[in-house]
Parts: C-alpha cells; structure tokens; sequence
C-alpha cells in the first residue's frame, strides 16, 4: 500500500513536470532518424541489426530516465522526507520501481513502433517480443535505481550513473538483442533461452534492490 | 609499522620471484614446439589473470565485511579499495598481454571471445566502482556505497559470464582461447609457470599493503588537517571573544568616567 503512494507520487511528478518522457522520447526519436542516416536503409541490413539499434537506444535513453528519478529524490533532501514519513527501503524501491518500469514500456513501445515502421522490420513473434521486453526492462530499471540511488547527490552523477550501469547491463543488452532477433527471425519461443537469463537477471537484481535499497538511503 | 615491515618483505620476495621468473622464462626454458618463443607468455599471461581475479575477490570479502555489522571498520573499506585498484591494473595487463600472444597466434589483436568480452566488462565494471569511490563524501558514507556496489559487481559477474558464453557458443564453434591454455606443459616450463604465479601473487600483495598504508596515510592526514583546523578555529573565537570583552571593559571604564 505504501509502495502505490510512492509509485502515485513519481506518476504524478512525471506528468505534471513532463522533463521525463517529454525530453527522452524526442531524443529516442531523432537518435532513430540518426540510425537511419548512418546505416543503409534499403535491404535486409536494418532487419538484422535493428534489435541491437532499439536495445542500445533504449539503454541510454533509460539512463536519462533513470537518473531523473532519483534526482528527484535527492534535490532538497525529499528521500530523508520520505524515510522520516515512515516509508521503508522495500516500499519506496518497490514504488519507484513500478513506476520506472511503467514509464520505460512507454518508451520501449513507442521506440519499437519507431523501428518497425521507420525501418520496416517484421515481427514474427510477438509474445517472445513482448516476454524479452519486459524482462529486460525490469532488469534496466531496477539496476538503474540501485546505481541512481548510489550515487545521487554526488556533483558528477549524470556521468557516473551510465558508467557504473552500463557494464552492469551487459547481459540485458545480449540477452535482451538475441532474444528480439529470434522474435524477428520467427525461429524463438517463449522457450527461448534468453529468455531465462532475462529473468534470472531480473530477480536478482529487483530482490537485491529491495533488500539493500533502505540501506542505500539510510546514509 | 608492523605494515611497513611486511611490504618491504613482500616487495623484495616479489622482485626475486619476476627476477627469477623472468630468467627462467626467457633463457632457461625451451620454445615450445609449436609456439615457439611466443609461448613464453604462458609464464606471465594466466598469471596476471589470477591475480585480476584474486584482487576481486578480496575486494568482495572486504566489501562484505564492512558491510556486516560486526565487523564494520574503515580497514575493510581501505582494503577492498586498495585491492580493486590492483585489479584495475592486473585486468589490463591480462588484456593487453593476452592481446600481444592473440595478434600472432590468431591474427587478430582481438576476438568476441567469452572470455575476453568477459575480462574487457569486468575492467570496465570495477573502472566504474572505481569512478564512484572517486566522488567526495564522507568516508562512512563513501564505504557504505562502494561496498554495496562492490557486492551488485560481483553478483552481475556470473550472470555477464554466462550470457557472453551463450552469445558466443550458441551461434559459433568452439573458442580458440582454449587451444593454447590446454596444451599439456611438463617440466622446467610448468615450473616456471607456478614461480610466475607465486610472484605475481607477492607482488600484488606488496601494491595492496602499499596502497592501503597510502590511503591509511591520506586518512590520518585528513583527520589531523581537521583537528588542526579545528583547534585554530577555537584559538581564533578565543582571541575574538578576548578582544570583545577588552573593547567591552574599555566602553565600561569610559562611560564609568562619564558618569563621575
């Protein structure tokens, strides 16, 4: 219950501020046109390389996302609010993940929509498509607020974040990039291999986000 | 002291050890059948690596330990730092070394090997574990974090293993990394290949006990900065707090001589 009043509270300041998805998502999109400029367009070139295109497009612009929802945590000292309120590690985490999450499957499928229609990619299947999205997007925003929460009121964060990050969502990116192209090929199921490091990724990194997160802010 | 005294011990048994590794290494041993003088760098190569390795682990220990209520204390913090910075060094040196062994026996300076994409992500995982110990905070502060980062690195090292091995055995053959480490070694060359583990092994510890007597140094300097600090702040309200009640006593004596 604790955690809907905190997941409440980032909807909230993400739709009156509009700085989150408001500036990422027209990023997201010029980077796309980028892509399109850089590589060639006609041919089969765009289907096979498109799934590492979205993913590393996606692990960026989720930095930008990710270090915002901390910041908003750290400016004027609000986490210490939050922790003096009675809210614990687990339920603040467990909010702010949630609503994290749900802000990044805004961009993933708006992003994807982008790379199917900019670059006329066919999707075969769609529920591993769906399954590998969402999993992996769990895995970058719970890696994403464990670091923010890391290293938030530090004068450097915007750098540091994507270098402690980025390293750490090796795996997301590989696993997240093969399992799309077997979606794309039409030779994946929900069976798929990847599939499962995805997951596994994902539960480790929610579980030891929640565990160590009261820790984290309690400094 | 007691610390001193080891890390002279420690380096001088390291420079005997690279000294005696490097002789035996480069006159003594015979070039491999096959390699030629190229294997010599079997003597330093899986060497550095271990090191790189063992460096980690300490750093997890340590990190751990700190962590863990009872045995929290800023020795732990200074050693898990200390040792992660040497194996920033010893993960470079094994990609650097393995790269110069790679150009002539694969053609390639580099390859999307498992284990090499897996090494060049562990450098650039404790590169950044690096980069956050590096921010300004207080020290408790700082440990705390470092130590929590510490633990997520070592928890992603599996997971980057074994996603980097599927990425590459799932769509490729068999590594090449492998056909030089299984080749069967006897006699002169396998012993000088456990002296080049033993001193790479001292020398590490040598940097580590060297590096933690500096970082025990910058904190005892910090602490005496700010106690000389505060002590000069003290004499200074003292003197402005004596020179008000002088300006006080004189305003008094004047408007006392008024008076009468």
């Amino acid at each position: 219950m604790r955690a809907m009043t905190i997941f409440k509270k980032d909807l909230l300041i993400e739709s009156r501020s509009k700085s989150g998805l408001g500036q990422v998502l027209p990023f997201a999109l010029i980077v796309l046109l980028l892509f399109g400029f850089a590589f060639d367009t006609q041919g089969p070139l765009m289907v096979s390389i498109s799934p590492g295109l979205f993913w590393v497009l996606i692990t960026f612009s989720s930095i930008l996302l990710v270090s915002r929802s901390m910041r908003v945590e750290s400016e004027n000292d609000a986490v210490d609010g939050l922790l003096l309120l009675g809210f614990d590690g687990i339920s603040i985490f467990v909010g702010k993940f949630l609503a994290l999450f749900l802000i990044l499957l805004i961009l993933d499928i708006l992003v994807g929509i982008g790379v199917v229609v900019l670059f006329s990619v066919p999707i075969h299947s769609f529920l591993l498509l769906s399954l590998s999205t969402l999993l992996a997007t769990a895995g970058i925003g719970s890696v994403g607020l464990v670091f923010g929460a890391l290293v938030r009121g530090a004068n450097s964060s915007e750098s540091l974040v994507p270098m402690l990050v980025l390293p750490i969502l090796a795996p997301v990116v590989i696993s997240a990039t093969k399992a799309w192209s077997d979606a794309l090929n039409g030779h994946g199921s929900i069976f798929d291999p990847w599939l499962k490091l995805l997951l596994v990724f994902a539960v480790v990194f929610i579980v030891g986000g929640a565990v160590s997160f009261g820790a984290i802010l309690e400094d | 002291m007691k610390l001193k005294i080891a890390q002279r011990y420690l380096a001088a048994s390291a420079l005997v050890a690279i000294a005696a590794t490097v002789v035996l290494g480069l006159f003594i041993t015979p070039p491999d059948a096959v390699q030629g003088n190229l294997a010599r760098l079997v003597y330093v190569h899986p060497a550095v690596a271990w090191v790189a390795y063992l460096a980690y682990g300490v750093t997890t220990l340590a990190s751990s330990l700190y962590l863990w209520r009872p045995t929290r204390s800023l020795r732990w913090d200074r050693l898990a730092s200390s040792s992660a910075e040497v194996g920033v060094v010893f993960t470079a040196l094994t990609l650097i070394t393995g790269s110069i062994w790679g150009r002539p026996a694969w053609g390639v300076w580099w390859t999307w090997d498992a284990r090499l994409t897996t090494t060049a992500i562990l450098l650039v995982l404790y590169l950044g574990y690096l980069a956050l110990r590096a921010v300004p905070m207080p020290a408790d502060k700082r440990a705390k974090r470092s130590a929590i980062a510490a633990l997520f690195a070592f928890i992603d090292v599996p997971i980057v293993h074994e996603s980097v091995v599927w990425w590459r055995t799932l769509h490729q053959g068999a590594t090449v990394a492998s056909l030089g480490m299984n080749a069967k070694i006897h006699g002169i060359m396998a012993w000088t290949m456990l002296l080049g583990f033993v001193a790479f092994t001292l020398a590490y510890c040598a940097l580590v006990v060297f590096r933690y007597r500096i970082a025990q140094g910058e904190d005892s300097l910090r602490e005496r900065q700010i106690s000389q600090w505060q002590s000069e702040r003290l004499a200074q309200s003292q003197s402005d707090a004596d020179r008000v009640s002088e300006l006080l006593d004189n305003a008094n004596s004047k408007s006392n001589v008024k008076m009468v």
